[in-house]
């Protein structure tokens, strides 16, 4: 009798947390693809589509008409350190830039697979921010850009929040932190939990405002380059 | 990637439950070494008795109240996080990061290996007392470490009331069992007639043996000392979180000492596999047997899940800086996982797992421990030379500095001196191993490691250089 009363136990017990697992997993998910709701009203002609991982992604286009695409990338890699949310914009050029591909990253551990700087073959004096930083490019620029470039960088770096800045001659990339995972979950089973129901529209403004300055300063370099050449 | 719909209108705004507070944090902090007090520690009796099962447990938390002392200092100023890997590789140099990048990885995967081999075991005990003597544990050892891996794989989120109920069940478990006995609950009295007629069997040797297993109690507090990296300052919750865990473990590990050697003889107790739930089936009490198997078995899942997410993790980093082959730094294109580093560590904890007896595995997960601790103390000193107070920004300096570093060094020298005491094979195979994988790493594959990504931090160039 008792035998049958703990077995009845044990999978009434594990039935009900399979169906709870089942349940809440679905009502994440289903968070998780609410994420960029609001950058739908930050961009023109906005289609949201779900990458593979769950995450959304926007298309859409600026106010000069370039194209822009918003994701939004789960960090779980580093050890002993909690889940990162980073916000990705990319700002695609509409007409090819001359200048070289030159990226820096904020406190780097090597294991962001997600970062192009990584990949870049020449390593660059950094930026001083007074954090850890990693500056590489194609090894294309002049050391008259990588300083003006590196100037650029600083500033921009000044924001704790940003993570990484890419520059290339047909787009500008940049992530920006938008949220930190939950310790407790993380903690205890591992798991990614950011604590917000959508990226804010204000957050997303202000990284498509840092792509695009940052941007407009290449663009009128090149000018000033072109017209020195002249 | 699938279309969906753009939503017309307004966003609805939602609002997540801040379901947790701080203590709910703090507890859950200890919960993934929760499972030291299901399984494993009682090895201490065996080694030494009873009493000297109760030093261990408090010389070892000593032990790790240096550890989290020195390792809240140098985690809250290497703000890029990646633990003891990281901090290797600023400050002494890549053949110690390698070799602490392998430190972690083999401590959680013979832990991960441990906890299979636990929940085969508590299956063959349960069916046994069912009258289904003579249950296979290898299937169900294959078949935790296979699901659980597939669930690292996948990435699956699990909730958070799944983790609630888990971490709850495992502590309200130890709690009910202690209470239980204490009112008397039990069919059987607590006797610790052994304290006064048996109190040290093997002498004051007994007592040094028994530290060796007394580290199981609190392996991986560490764990949670977490820089808050990125934006938020880890500088006082690190040192606090960790100081709190382990206090919290001091007590548990105390009440879980006092019950099980109450009830269980301490020549059984000693062995035992699972022993609290060997001390609910001493107390008779139906309920408290089917709360300590449940909390014995969610606890040891929690923990083997923790410890393929952490393994994989840092074989991963050690893949991306070209420690291991590149091939092993990469990320699932869909589910963003280190998926190959995670299959690949799959068949070397089956591998312990069916392969050698518990206490063994519980050994090698300590010594690797072990070692990382041991690193602790000359990296903190080198750290202190290399970089003086003032130099850099540290979020939290440790008191007593050089202190809790020899003492530190001291209880580790002790703890080789009990492996060596009653493992002194697994010790040599241990050393020997780390040896010629540093060997393999300075001759062979130091090559091809990227020694221009090593140090990132903007520190003065260091005292000395």
């Amino acid at each position: 009798m008792t035998s049958y009363a703990f077995l009845i136990f044990a999978v009434a017990l594990l039935a009900w947390i399979v169906a709870r697992g089942i349940r809440e997993h679905r009502d994440a998910v289903a968070l998780r693809h609410r994420l960029l709701d609001e950058a739908t009203d930050v961009v023109d002609g906005a289609r949201l589509t779900i990458a593979p991982d769950q995450f959304p992604v926007v298309w859409g286009h600026v106010d000069d008409g370039r194209r822009i695409k918003i994701e939004l990338i789960a960090d779980t890699m580093v050890t002993r350190r909690l889940p990162q949310l980073w916000l990705r914009i990319t700002l695609i050029e509409t007409i090819e830039r001359g200048g070289p591909t030159v990226g820096a990253l904020a406190r780097p551990t090597g294991a962001e697979y997600y970062s192009l700087v990584h990949d870049l073959p020449e390593w660059m004096a950094p930026p001083e921010t007074g954090t850890s930083m990693l500056m590489r490019g194609d090894g294309r620029a002049t050391a008259l850009e990588a300083a003006l470039l590196r100037t650029r960088f600083q500033r921009l770096f000044a924001d704790p929040l940003l993570k990484e800045v890419v520059v290339t001659p047909r787009a500008t990339r940049l992530m920006v932190q938008a949220s930190e995972g939950e310790r407790a979950a993380h903690l205890f089973l591992r798991q990614t939990r950011f604590p917000l129901a959508t990226v804010p529209a204000d957050a997303i403004r202000s990284a498509i405002a840092m792509a695009k300055s940052m941007s407009t300063h290449l663009a009128e370099q090149d000018r000033a380059d072109t017209h020195q050449a002249a | 990637m699938v279309d969906v719909k753009t939503p017309s209108g307004q966003p609805e705004r939602l609002q997540l439950l801040r379901v947790l507070g701080p203590a709910h944090i703090w507890a859950l902090g200890v919960g993934i070494v929760l499972v030291g007090e299901y399984m494993g520690w009682n090895f201490s009796i065996g080694k030494g008795g009873m009493i000297a099962g109760l030093i261990a447990c408090w010389v070892a938390g000593l032990l790790y109240t240096c550890v989290a002392m020195i390792d809240s200092e140098v985690t809250s100023t290497v703000a890029a996080a990646g633990g003891q890997y990281a901090q290797a590789k600023h400050i002494v140099g890549p053949l110690m990061a390698f070799n602490v990048g392998l430190f972690l990885v083999m401590t959680y995967t013979m832990l991960e290996a441990a906890n299979a081999i636990t929940i085969g075991y508590l299956l063959d005990t349960v069916a046994g007392m069912q009258g289904h003597s003579g249950l296979k544990q290898q299937p169900f050892i294959i078949l935790s470490i296979m699901a659980l891996a597939w669930l690292n794989y996948r990435g699956v989120l699990a909730t958070l009331t799944f983790n609630l109920v888990i971490t709850a069940i495992a502590f309200v478990a130890i709690i009910a069992l202690f209470l239980a006995v204490q009112l008397g609950a039990s069919n059987v009295p607590l006797d610790f007639s052994a304290v006064t007629t048996d109190p040290l069997p093997y002498g004051w040797v007994g007592v040094v043996a028994s530290l060796h297993f007394g580290l199981w109690y609190y392996l991986g507090i560490e764990g949670t000392c977490q820089a808050a990296e990125e934006v938020r300052s880890p500088a006082r919750s690190l040192p606090y979180g960790t100081m709190a865990g382990i206090m919290t473990l001091l007590i548990a590990a105390t009440m879980t000492w006092y019950v099980c050697s109450g009830l269980i003889p301490w020549e059984y107790l000693g062995q035992a596999g699972t022993p609290l739930f060997d001390a609910a089936r001493v107390s008779g009490s139906s309920t408290l047997m089917v709360l300590l198997f449940v909390g014995t078995i969610f606890s040891t899942l929690a923990s083997a899940n923790g410890c393929i997410n952490d393994a994989s993790r840092a074989w991963f980093s050690m893949g991306r800086d070209r420690y291991l082959p590149s091939w092993f730094g990469a990320v699932h294109p869909q589910y963003r996982t280190p998926y190959r580093s995670i299959v690949f560590l799959v068949p070397i904890a089956l591998i312990f797992a069916l392969g050698a007896p518990l206490d063994q595995v519980v050994t090698f997960s300590i010594l690797s421990g072990l070692l990382g601790y041991t690193f602790m103390t000359f990296n903190m000193v080198m750290f202190r030379n290399k970089w003086p107070l003032g130099t850099i920004k540290r979020g939290y300096v440790h008191p007593m500095h050089p202190l809790p570093t020899f003492v530190l060094l001291i209880l580790c020298a002790t703890a080789y001196f009990a492996v060596f005491l009653g493992y002194g094979t697994q010790l040599i195979a241990m050393v020997g191993f780390y040896i010629i994988a540093s060997l393999w790493f300075h001759f062979r594959r130091y090559r091809y490691v990227r020694r221009g990504d090593q140090f990132t931090m903007p520190w003065p160039k260091p005292k000395g250089y």
